[in-house]
């Protein structure tokens, strides 16, 4: 795979890659490091991909590997601001929806933050027992499981 | 498509876009941080042995120390170097493995590695130095003091890098029984079964 090929490549999928990033890490700055890392590892790993699987499959493990793998700096996160926030910024107020989806799934350990990844991005229980290297009756009991407790989060909150 | 609104929800948040320069820069060795962090301290380290080898005789005394003394102090000199290597080509690795769960046992086997080589050249330096640094004193029990003190930093240093490593090692190997876990029960009961 050349360099245009591999980056038009992740361009069609950068979506993905920035929702792992926001499951797996706190902080803009430690998300933007991981997207880097992510992209990086995906390039080095490019000449393993040998275009038996759909790319997306592979990307999802080589994304969801370096997610796990990869530690974040230990730095506390400061911002110094040049004035108070009084006013809420509509533009940037994040949809309500979305962070209850988030704070629910950022709550669950990584093992089950890649599976429901997988799932939610529409995978089939087959294809995730690929991916993750599980039998397809684990994918269906702990996706039930995982499932649940979501559910349950996001009542709660 | 079965309907679940997890699935909607999730399929529905926007993302950031990455333009094609930015992503192009991403998978440029020069410009990626720790790579380019590690670089930085090898030019430096490298600098700074060549800075030491020409004032090693007028201000270390160098050619007074005994023989084993100077072998010690090149070794640590080219531990942290080839260390820095080692930590270079660690993070350059691609994932081979089939699936995530053969990438994190194989990530676990070589950080295991890494941890122990990491500590180990850490110890060896320090001692090496001291071994540099102390053979050509006279001993009194100030000094003797001194280099417990010394020693105590050191092993203080050493426990906390075991640490910081414990627990990285822990976190993966966790994450791999929990992938497993659903896996080992499923073969019990069929085997009982």
């Amino acid at each position: 795979m050349d360099e245009p090929e591999f980056l038009a490549l992740i361009d069609q999928h950068q979506g993905i890659i920035h929702k792992i990033c926001s499951l797996y890490r706190d902080t803009k700055e430690d998300r933007e490091d991981l997207f880097q890392e992510i992209v990086f590892k995906l390039w080095k790993s490019a000449p393993t991909f040998r275009g038996e699987a759909k790319f997306s499959s592979w990307m999802y493990k080589v994304a969801l590997s370096t997610a796990i793998t990869v530690f974040r700096k230990k730095k506390p996160d400061i911002r110094y601001m040049p004035e108070l926030p009084d006013k809420q910024d509509v533009q940037t107020q994040p949809d309500e929806q979305r962070e209850q989806l988030f704070l629910a799934l950022k709550q669950l350990n990584d093992a089950d933050k890649a599976l429901i990844t997988l799932y939610l991005e529409d995978l089939s229980y087959q294809q995730i027992a690929e991916i993750v290297g599980i039998s397809e009756t684990n994918v269906g009991a702990r996706l039930n499981r995982i499932r649940s407790r979501i559910q349950q989060l996001l009542k709660s909150k | 498509m079965e309907h679940d609104p997890l699935k909607s929800a999730w399929q529905n948040i926007p993302t950031a876009q990455k333009s094609n320069a930015e992503l192009s820069g991403m998978i440029k060795d020069r410009l990626h941080p720790v790579l380019k962090r590690i670089r930085i301290q090898l030019v430096l380290e490298m600098f700074s042995f060549m800075v030491f080898l020409f004032v090693y005789y007028d201000f270390f005394d160098g050619d007074k120390k005994p023989f084993y003394a100077n072998v010690c102090l090149v070794s640590a000199l080219v531990l942290v170097i080839l260390h820095n290597i080692l930590v270079y080509f660690f993070t350059k690795r691609p994932f081979k493995e089939d699936n995530i769960k053969e990438s994190l046992q194989q990530r676990l086997a070589k950080m295991k590695t890494f941890a122990i080589t990491a500590i180990a050249v850490r110890f060896l330096m320090v001692a090496c130095l001291l071994v540099f640094f102390t053979s050509a004193i006279t001993f009194n029990a100030n000094k003797y003091w001194i280099l417990i003190g010394l020693i105590i930093i050191l092993l203080i240093e050493l426990i906390l890098l075991s640490w910081i490593w414990k627990k990285r090692i822990e976190k993966i190997k966790t994450t791999i029984n929990l992938f497993s876990q659903s896996d080992i029960i499923h073969h019990r009961s069929c085997a009982q079964i």
